[in-house]
């Protein structure tokens, strides 16, 4: 398995308008016998590249991921080419300074958090999910497949693909690619906060050191505990994947994983660690109240604007339309809807309580 | 005697900052462990710093150890389908790889596994279950480490050899990475 992955061709059309620098291309594809026509010169970049091997696409599979052709359209291509990497550093990231590493570490945590954290655009994602799920049910729901769906040319669908595959391909990814040093990050820093305030507030009724770091230490298991409760609830509600009549299975393409509801969750609790920060600068209370109230309500904002997106993409065909996978679509029940409730309750419960805990210093 | 030739040793490495660094968190974990009670009574924040100790030493040997000692790097992504895929990096065949570094380098990554998996043993007939959640923390961590460098080292190593025979082949996006890592490159 080392080294052999199967890659998708709709993450690659993501990068292939990125990687305009020159370099050397090296790949060899596995159970392909490497012909020598496709061999680039080392000097030559992508754009003099692509041509020439565009020739030779029409009839090779595996050049199809420099195709400009599946640039224009994903889905048709076959996905799950496999490809086994081969690469030189041609002075890249193996030479490069700890500080951009620390750099690009920190700002991927800035750019997840932009993402999720933005309700007007994340507002606007949900209403281009549901409106391209909808215009699915209403015109394709007999249709099985996504293939036989997209090979229709429908001019005003083509035109909501694309506009959809914009908008929120490129974030929705961005929000299921779990990590857990954001999480990491925030717990760390919020239990500090409340470590903080908490010993503020017993010092004037004398505490000592050992105190302090019982506080810390509560808070800082208690919100991990927290946080995990939380994503095995919403994991344990989700909509399960079901038998369907045809022998295929609902909804198992993007169940978010355990680790992905703890990324998420941690990512949104982002403003209520924004909420206590302010709180210890500010002593009127009233105030604070007013701030954290304001936080609370953003991270539940948020949390409820992504369980609703993930959920409405259990819709027929917006799946598939997200993830390039053909053949995969079958018909939906929409628990997701009605479940949001029971996840987003709990979370309203434990924020809640987190952001009370700063409001009484 | 053996103090003095050990710092000249070390002294002969390229990057000895990157050496302290890789030497400091890979020990600290394996010392706050096992002697950490010496100075605090509070249990729990011993845990704490053993396990930020531990996150700590983990992304250090991924992606600044490694490169820097041995010219390797790994890291895993989630393509569309939720699948995971493993990148290896490894540095051009010519760059001249330290021996210092290099051994000190495999030497630690394979021992602190070993080590963790003992104390793990020790924690289990103990029956200290709240230091054994702590351990295999520790061994998971290590030794995801371990296997990433190991594989990392062999497909670089095969690599080598088959681009020396057959030259280079075929792109694809993945290819010619440059800058394209610094996109992709996630955690």
């Amino acid at each position: 398995m080392s080294g052999n992955w199967t890659l998708d061709n709709t993450l690659d059309q993501d990068e292939s308008d990125i990687s305009i620098k020159p370099d050397i291309p090296q790949m060899e594809i596995l159970g392909n016998p490497k012909p020598s026509s496709h061999r680039n010169a080392p000097s030559g970049s992508l754009e003099t590249a692509q041509p020439q091997l565009t020739n030779t696409a029409s009839f090779s599979t595996f050049t199809s991921f420099v195709n400009p052709q599946s640039y224009l359209d994903p889905i048709l291509e076959n996905n799950n080419i496999k490809i086994r990497e081969n690469q030189f550093s041609g002075g890249n990231t193996l030479d490069e300074s700890v500080l951009t590493t620390l750099g690009r570490d920190f700002s991927s945590i800035g750019d997840k958090l932009l993402s999720i954290l933005w309700p007007l655009r994340l507002r606007q994602k949900l209403m281009l999910v549901r409106r391209v799920s909808e215009h699915f049910s209403s015109t394709g729901s007999m249709m099985g497949h996504t293939d036989s769906l997209n090979q229709d040319s429908n001019l005003e669908e083509s035109t909501t693909t694309e506009t959809f595959n914009e908008y929120s391909k490129e974030t929705i990814q961005k929000i299921l690619d779990w990590d857990l040093w954001g999480p990491l990050v925030f717990v760390l820093s919020f239990s500090l906060i409340i470590t903080y305030l908490q010993s503020k507030t017993l010092s004037s009724g004398g505490a000592n050191s050992s105190e302090t770091s019982q506080i810390f230490s509560a808070s800082f298991s208690l919100i991990w505990i927290v946080l995990a409760v939380l994503s095995l609830n919403i994991q344990l509600v989700s909509p399960v994947s079901q038998m369907t009549d045809n022998g295929q299975l609902t909804s198992g393409v993007i169940g978010l994983s355990f680790f992905q509801c703890m990324s998420i969750l941690s990512y949104t609790l982002f403003p209520i660690v924004l909420g206590g920060l302010s709180s210890i600068f500010i002593s009127w209370k009233l105030l604070r109240l007013v701030i954290n109230s304001v936080m609370f309500l953003w991270s539940i904002l948020c949390s409820w604007l992504i369980l609703a997106i993930v959920n409405n993409c259990r819709k027929i065909g917006t799946a598939s339309l997200i993830y390039g996978m053909a053949g995969e679509s079958s018909f939906d029940h929409n628990d997701g809807e009605k479940r949001i409730l029971l996840m987003i309750y709990p979370i309203v419960l434990v924020f809640g309580l987190l952001s009370w805990l700063c409001v009484i210093v | 005697m053996a103090d003095r030739t050990l710092y000249q040793r070390l002294s002969e490495s390229s990057h000895p900052v990157a050496l302290l660094f890789f030497l400091f968190f890979r020990l600290a974990p394996l010392l706050v462990y096992l002697l950490g009670v010496l100075f605090t009574s509070n249990y729990i924040l011993n845990f704490i710093i053993t396990m930020l100790l531990l996150a700590a030493d983990f992304w250090n040997v991924k992606n600044i150890s490694g490169r820097l000692m041995v010219g390797l790097r790994w890291w895993n992504e989630a393509n569309d389908l939720g699948q995971s895929i493993w990148v290896f990096e490894t540095a051009d065949p010519n760059r001249y790889i330290n021996p210092i570094d290099s051994k000190v380098f495999w030497l630690f990554l394979y021992s602190c596994p070993v080590l963790w998996l003992v104390l793990g043993i020790v924690a289990m007939l103990k029956l200290q279950f709240l230091s054994l959640t702590l351990v295999g923390l520790a061994i998971v961590l290590t030794s995801i480490n371990a296997l990433a460098y190991t594989k990392c080292d062999k497909f670089g190593k095969a690599n080598n050899i088959a681009s020396n025979v057959a030259g280079s082949v075929a792109s694809g996006f993945f290819g010619n990475v440059g800058g394209l890592v610094a996109g992709v490159f996630r955690r």
